[in-house]
C-alpha cells in the first residue's frame, strides 16, 4: 500500500491543441494558449463556467490574460509556474487534489523567435526579438555570462563530458533523433515528417560542437492546454479519464546549470528515485515511454535513470531495441519511446506534447500510430539540472 | 563602494551588477579574479554570494585566486566570437567551477581536463575573464 495520498486521485479529462507552424502564424503566445484551451475544455464536454483554476507561465501569458480570453467567470486558483509543462501539469494536480480547484486547465503557447531559432526573418519585428521564453536572463547569474554573449552551451557541455566519461559515440544521440523522426512521419500534427536516417544525422551541421541540428528540439508557433479533475468528476465526463498515477519532482544540489556535480548528479535521479516509491507499478508495467527531448542528451539520461540500463549505455540500449524496418526502437521487444515524433519532430513544446501524445495512446486514440498495448506511461519531462519531472499515467481500466 | 577603481554606472547596469557582485566585477577592472570565500569555514563559493552556504556564516569575503585550473567542458559554437564556452574548475577547490570562453589556438586538439590558466579579454573596454589552454603550443 502506497503512502502517497495523491495516487490515482486525480485525471486529465480534456486535451487541446493548435497547428504547429515554423513561419507565418501571425499569433501571440497568449493567442494559441486561449485557442488550446478551448480546445481541450471542448474536448472535455465542458464550458468556461465549469473552469475554476488555470496554471501557465506567465513568461508565455499570464492566467489573467488566458482568463479573459475565455472568458472564464470566475477562479479560485491560479498559477505562474516555470515549466516545462510538466511543472504546470504537477501545480495544477496538486491544487485540485488539495481541493483548491474543481477543473483546473494547464496551458502553454510559444511563439519562434532568434532566441530560440536563428534562422529566423529578422525583418520580421515579433521573431527578431528574442522573447524571455522562461529564459534565464532574469537570473542574477545571467551578469556572469553576459560579456561572452550570455549563457551558452551548458547542454551541449554536459553532452561533452557525458560522451567522454562514458564512451558514447554520437551514433547513441543519433538513434533518439531517427526513432523520434520515424515516429513522427506517422503524426499528422508534426512539423517534421520527412524521414530522417543515421547518415543524415551524422552530416547534420554543428550548432555547438558536440551538439548538431538534429540534436536539438524543433522551435515552433503553436499551444497546448489539458484539462484535470478529480478522477470521481472524471468518471461523469464525456471522454476517458486517464489517471495521474503518481508524479514526482527532482532538483539535484547544484542547480545553478553549470555547477552540476557529476555527470551522474542530476535531477532526473532523484524524480525517478522519487517516483518508483510513490508508485504501486514498476518499470515491467510500463508501455509506453516519453522520455524529453529538448535535446538528445537529456532523452538518453531518461532512459538510464528511468532503469533501462546504467549511465552511459542508453545508446546500446536503443542499439539492442532497434528495429530495422521501422526504424525506431523497441524496448524489451515492445515498449515504444516518444511515439509523436518528440520535440525534435512534433516541435518544441517543452513537453507539452509528449503528455498529449501519452494521453491520445492511453485513450486508444492513436489512429494508425495507435499502440498494440498502451495502458500504462511513463514521462520523464524537463531538462537536467532544476526542472525534473517524472510522471506515470495509467489508463482508467 | 569599493574605493580604487569605480564601476561606470553604465556597465554596471549593462552587466546586472548587484551587491553579491560588486566585488567581484571591481576586481575584473584590475585584472584580478576574486572569488567570495567563507571566512570562517574556508569554502570556496561562486557564484559569488555572502552567506556560506556551507555554514551559514555571514562573514565572506573575497579572495584573488591564482588562476590556474582544469578544462571541465566546453562547447563550441563556430558562428561566436570567441567561439570556445567553457567550463572550468580552479585548482583551489574541487567543484569550485567558473564558466567563461576559452582561447584554444586549435580547437580541434582541446581536450576534456586540460591545464588553463586565466587570461584577460575586453568587453565594452573592462577586462573581463577567459582561460586558455597551458600547452597550447605543443
Amino acid at each position: 500500500m502506497s503512502t502517497y495520498p495523491l495516487q490515482d486521485a486525480v485525471a486529465i479529462v480534456g486535451l487541446g491543441t493548435t497547428e504547429y507552424v515554423r513561419d507565418g502564424g501571425h499569433k501571440t503566445k497568449g493567442h494559441l494558449a486561449v485557442e488550446a484551451c478551448i480546445n481541450a475544455i471542448t474536448d472535455a464536454g465542458l464550458t468556461a463556467a465549469d473552469v475554476d483554476g488555470l496554471c501557465g507561465s506567465n513568461f508565455q501569458a499570464s492566467p489573467q490574460y488566458v482568463q479573459e480570453g475565455l472568458g472564464i467567470p470566475a477562479l479560485t486558483w491560479w498559477c505562474s509556474a516555470w515549466g516545462p509543462f510538466t511543472q504546470l501539469l504537477s501545480e495544477a494536480v496538486h491544487a485540485v487534489f488539495a481541493g483548491a480547484c474543481s477543473v483546473a486547465v494547464v496551458y502553454q503557447g510559444q511563439v519562434r523567435t532568434v532566441r530560440t531559432s536563428s534562422s529566423v526573418d529578422m525583418t520580421d519585428p515579433v521573431r527578431s526579438v528574442p522573447d524571455p521564453g522562461r529564459s534565464f536572463d532574469h537570473h542574477s547569474d545571467a551578469q556572469y555570462y553576459r560579456p561572452y554573449g550570455g549563457r551558452r552551451g551548458t547542454y551541449a557541455g554536459y553532452m561533452n563530458r557525458y560522451m567522454n566519461e562514458y564512451h558514447v559515440p554520437r551514433e547513441s544521440f543519433g538513434l533518439v533523433a531517427v526513432n523520434n523522426r520515424s515516429h513522427a512521419t506517422a503524426n499528422p500534427h508534426a512539423v517534421l515528417k520527412d524521414p530522417l536516417s543515421m547518415n543524415d544525422y551524422l552530416n547534420s551541421r554543428f550548432v555547438r560542437f558536440p551538439m548538431c541540428l538534429n540534436d536539438i528540439d524543433y522551435a515552433i508557433d503553436g499551444g497546448d492546454a489539458v484539462v484535470v479533475t478529480t478522477l470521481e468528476r472524471a468518471r461523469d465526463l464525456k471522454r476517458p479519464p486517464v489517471i495521474v498515477h503518481a508524479m514526482a519532482f527532482g532538483e539535484h544540489e547544484n542547480p545553478g546549470r553549470d555547477a552540476y556535480r557529476s555527470v551522474a548528479s542530476v535531477g532526473q535521479v532523484i524524480a525517478m528515485n522519487t517516483l518508483w516509491g510513490r508508485s504501486a507499478l514498476n518499470l515491467n508495467d510500463v508501455d509506453l515511454v516519453y522520455p524529453y527531448d529538448g535535446f538528445t542528451v537529456i532523452t538518453l539520461r531518461w532512459l538510464e535513470n528511468f532503469g533501462f540500463c546504467d549511465i552511459g549505455d542508453a545508446g546500446n540500449l536503443l542499439r539492442d531495441a532497434w528495429n530495422d524496418d521501422k526504424q525506431i526502437a523497441e524496448i524489451d521487444g515492445r515498449v515504444l519511446m516518444n511515439t509523436h515524433g518528440g520535440s525534435l519532430s512534433d516541435g518544441a513544446t517543452q513537453g507539452a506534447g509528449h503528455i498529449r501524445e501519452a494521453v491520445t495512446q492511453l485513450r486508444g486514440d492513436a489512429g494508425p500510430r495507435q499502440a498494440a498495448t498502451a495502458t500504462t506511461a511513463l514521462l520523464g519531462i524537463g531538462g537536467l539540472f532544476f526542472n525534473s519531472v517524472a510522471m506515470l499515467m495509467r489508463a482508467d481500466r | 563602494m569599493p574605493h580604487s577603481l569605480k564601476l561606470s554606472a553604465a556597465a554596471a547596469r549593462d552587466l546586472g551588477v548587484d551587491y553579491d557582485s560588486l566585488e567581484y566585477w571591481t576586481g575584473c577592472l584590475q585584472k584580478q579574479l576574486r572569488i567570495a570565500r567563507c571566512r570562517d569555514c574556508g569554502y570556496w563559493i561562486h557564484f559569488p554570494r555572502r552567506i556560506c552556504p556551507k555554514c551559514w556564516s555571514a562573514e565572506v569575503g573575497v579572495e584573488e585566486v591564482v588562476g590556474g585550473g582544469r578544462l571541465y567542458t566546453f562547447a563550441v559554437d563556430a558562428r561566436a566570437t570567441p567561439p570556445v564556452m567553457g567550463v572550468v574548475e580552479l585548482d583551489e577547490q574541487q567543484g569550485l567551477r567558473v564558466p567563461a570562453v576559452i582561447l584554444a589556438g586549435d580547437v580541434h586538439r582541446l581536450t576534456l581536463d586540460c591545464r588553463v590558466e586565466l587570461t584577460w579579454i575586453s568587453y565594452n573596454d573592462m577586462p573581463v575573464p577567459a582561460f586558455t589552454p597551458v600547452d597550447k603550443g605543443r
